[in-house]
């Protein structure tokens, strides 16, 4: 286990400035207990389902993806708003949300392919772009039946 | 289907379907097509000029020979390939003739430009009773009474509407 302390704290500090005392969970696994006191402190969060302080390069980790997360999120919802009655594809993927989550890269693509999932929409040109690839080369295919693939293909290889 | 909250947001964006009483929503949700392959009676495709992306999902098409510009004229040909040849002068119903309208954008920059060289925006098609339908990017299809009830910030104005016999 790796402890914050005066000569490592840099590392981390840029992810927890900014973010608030809160009690964190992540896919209903894992529940963290973080206050400033932890950082004041040079301590490291405490897991509350194992009782047991975490690794903080996880907790680096995980913050960063949450963080990413939502982000995403907040990219996403603008995009929908922003294009939804919009019929012309070069305009849906212009949008600097839709760049946005392409900036992202392969860490979005577990968001994109859940989103798909939920609801198909052509957010599946996201992936598209950042993998460079067709899920099928079949000429005729409609947006959810490709939304559809993306996702088995996704579960396959244990991205979602 | 044409529930109350979807007509609100459908509203949301088509402020003047508020007073159209004869619009409703008629479908769910669908990325499968666009509005301009709905007017052509497509479902499940995208008709688009001069896409930039190696993209999947659907067929894009568009006539070869047809220039890529997303501007009105070119628009106006492809409705010419399916034989709308002549303009209406009205969107009112006519026995036998189906009827397509294209919609132009609005902003200070097409304001400036020739009606053909303008950016086009949607298109929708007339129905046998008279009503029109739209399909509202990957949003929903809806009826509406006339092609200028769905006018405003979002598809701009009615640029022309054609016509064809019913084949």
């Amino acid at each position: 286990m790796k402890i914050l302390t005066s000569s490592n704290v840099h590392s981390y500090l840029p992810i927890l400035i900014g973010v608030s005392a809160f009690n964190l969970s992540v896919n209903n696994t894992t529940s963290l207990e973080f206050t400033e006191e932890y950082v004041i402190n040079q301590e490291t969060p405490l897991d509350l389902n194992t009782g047991k302080y975490i690794d903080i390069l996880s907790f680096s980790e995980m913050s960063k993806q949450i963080i990413i997360e939502s982000q995403l999120e907040s990219y996403y919802n603008a995009w929908k708003e922003e294009t939804l009655i919009i019929s012309n594809v070069n305009e849906i993927i212009q949008n600097s949300n839709f760049q946005k989550i392409i900036m992202i890269g392969e860490m979005a693509i577990p968001f994109i392919l859940k989103k798909i999932s939920a609801e198909p929409s052509t957010l599946v040109w996201a992936l598209n772009i950042i993998t460079g690839k067709k899920i099928s080369d079949r000429s005729r295919i409609t947006i959810s039946e490709s939304c559809n693939m993306w996702y088995k293909w996704g579960s396959k290889s244990g991205l979602v | 289907m044409d529930s109350d909250l979807n007509r609100v947001n459908v509203v949301r964006f088509f402020p003047g379907l508020k007073n159209d009483s004869s619009s409703k929503v008629t479908s769910n949700q669908s990325p499968n097509y666009n509005c301009i392959a709905w007017a052509g009676l497509q479902d499940e495709e995208w008709w688009q000029p001069g896409i930039s992306a190696n993209l999947e999902g659907v067929k894009y098409r568009w006539p070869p020979d047809l220039p890529i510009d997303n501007v009105l004229r070119n628009y106006i040909e492809l409705f010419r390939k399916l034989n709308y040849f002549e303009e209406s002068i009205n969107h009112n119903i006519e026995q036998g003739v189906l009827k397509v309208a294209l919609y132009v954008k609005k902003d200070l920059k097409n304001l400036k430009l020739p009606l053909l060289e303008k950016e086009c925006t949607h298109a929708a098609r007339q129905l046998s009773s008279g009503l029109w339908t739209s399909k509202l990017g990957q949003f929903f299809d809806i009826y509406h009474s006339d092609p200028y009830s769905i006018e405003g910030d979002s598809y701009g104005e009615v640029g022309i509407i054609l016509k064809r016999k019913y084949p």
